[in-house]
């Protein structure tokens, strides 16, 4: 019986944890995943998208993840990343949610509007200060409060 | 034949029932601690963090669950887990913390970001749960005359140096298949840690204040990729010896110790090394002066 319950339970766990070694590997899951990270090539240059809060001086901020999503920063990143691929609609959504936050937020009150932007950089210059980022697009932008859109 | 009498020497040779109880012990409170600690994005979702698309166990659902019955079942999931480590009726509370967890682990990978910190956690609970992990160093344990070495304490703790094993090559051959050998030759890694830093800069997050120095660098890359790639798919080759399990298991350490310093990635689980204990002999840990009397707390004969 133990032989048996042995077998069995080390046959079904490790043929389900095993089994994403036959998916594409970004057909990714949780909790059976193909650990797809840090696997495809990224290049130098990249794309990268942020919220940014902008006050009536035209001084703007970078939004924190918590007031994209929560306290996890890659989820603040995907979360902006999947609004803004989704489309005009779901990008302003996501952005009247982050004005209503900063709103609420005696620390942002100073700001009038959010953008939700993506940049242009090359990644290892940029972080050796030998490269500035380039804007590519605002793609939604909205007021905070009683602010100027 | 043969061969399934060599695979029963082998897989159900008899293992102290000790260690397999502080494995148990380790698991479950290193669990307890992270679900508290990290409650604030594991129970709490009063503010969405995202578009819900479910995985896992919350695969079935169409949207969230209230936040306030996904809390009392992440509650519900920290005592589990409290008796889960303490051994009380834990052929009950074994399985039931295992669900849970999952549970708890799905539901906060279903907002569109599905992370990888979890994954090995969740399916060594579940290895525990369902083994007799709780024969020694329990509650349930008291007053009972010790157990003998046994074979049902050996096969659990060699599944999980196996879980262990297989999860990191999952992690090699996917560099392989998308990238190819290529992927060693540094500059993935490379992209990796600067694109990372990068990103994280563009949102206002912390990230790494080595990276930026780091990637003006090209040497230390392809030795770091080869390593990388080495210890992954490697785990499998190395676990019949405890020298060998001992240096995969250090060595994994350090790249995850890496992987936080150069992008402030944690992965807690591994990081704490409670992930490798069972590629050793831990319940020497009870003979350590700290832990002595936790021990005598627990077992009180």
């Amino acid at each position: 019986m133990e032989r048996a319950r042995a077998y069995l339970l080390s046959v079904v766990l490790l043929g389900a944890v095993g089994w994403p070694a036959f998916r594409a590997p970004w057909e990714d899951g949780f909790p059976l995943s193909t650990y797809p990270m840090f696997a495809q090539r990224r290049g130098r240059v990249h794309e990268v998208v942020s919220a940014r809060a902008v006050a009536a001086d035209g001084g703007a901020e970078l939004v924190p993840p918590s007031l994209i999503a929560n306290a996890e920063t890659m989820q603040a990143i995907r979360t902006l990343s999947r609004a803004i691929r989704a489309g005009q609609h779901e990008a302003e959504r996501l952005c009247e949610r982050i004005a209503g936050r900063l709103a609420a937020d005696e620390a942002w009150r100073r700001s009038v509007r959010v953008e939700l932007v993506t940049e242009r950089v090359d990644a290892i210059d940029y972080l050796a200060g030998r490269a500035e980022a380039e804007l590519v697009r605002v793609h939604a932008r909205c007021p905070v409060g009683g602010g100027e859109p | 034949m043969r061969v399934l009498r060599f695979l029963d020497s082998q897989f159900l040779a008899p293992a102290p029932a000790e260690r397999l109880a502080t494995v148990r012990v380790l698991t479950g409170a290193f669990a307890v601690i992270y679900l508290i600690a990290r409650a604030n994005v594991l129970g709490d979702f009063r503010v969405q963090p995202g578009r819900f698309v479910g995985v896992g166990l919350a695969s079935p659902l169409s949207g969230p669950v209230p936040a306030e019955l996904q809390l009392a079942v992440f509650a519900l999931c920290v005592v589990s887990g409290v008796l889960f480590t303490i051994g009380l009726r834990y052929r009950i509370t074994g399985p039931v913390f295992a669900f849970l967890l999952l549970w708890v682990t799905s539901y906060r990978n279903s907002w569109g970001m599905v992370f990888h910190t979890d994954n090995l956690l969740v399916v060594h609970v579940i290895a525990l749960a369902f083994s007799d992990a709780a024969a020694e160093l329990s509650l349930d344990a008291r007053g009972k005359t010790p157990v003998d070495d046994a074979g049902r304490f050996g096969w659990p703790l060699r599944l999980l140096m196996a879980l262990t094993a297989l999860a990191y090559l999952l992690a090699g051959i996917a560099k392989l298949k998308i990238a190819g050998l290529s992927w060693t030759d540094g500059e993935v890694l490379r992209d990796h840690i600067a694109y990372d830093a990068l990103r994280k800069s563009q949102i206002g997050s912390l990230y790494s204040p080595l990276a930026g120095h780091l990637v003006q660098l090209d040497w230390p890359f392809p030795v770091l990729s080869w390593l990388t790639i080495l210890l992954e798919l490697g785990g499998l080759f190395v676990l019949w010896s405890l020298p060998l399990r001992a240096a995969w298991a250090a060595g994994l350490w350090s790249f995850h110790l890496g992987v936080l310093i150069s992008m402030v990635i944690a992965f807690p689980y591994p990081l704490s090394g409670v992930a490798f204990a069972a590629l050793f002999p831990c319940e020497k840990l009870w003979r350590l002066r700290p832990f002595r009397a936790i021990r005598e707390a627990i077992v009180r004969r």
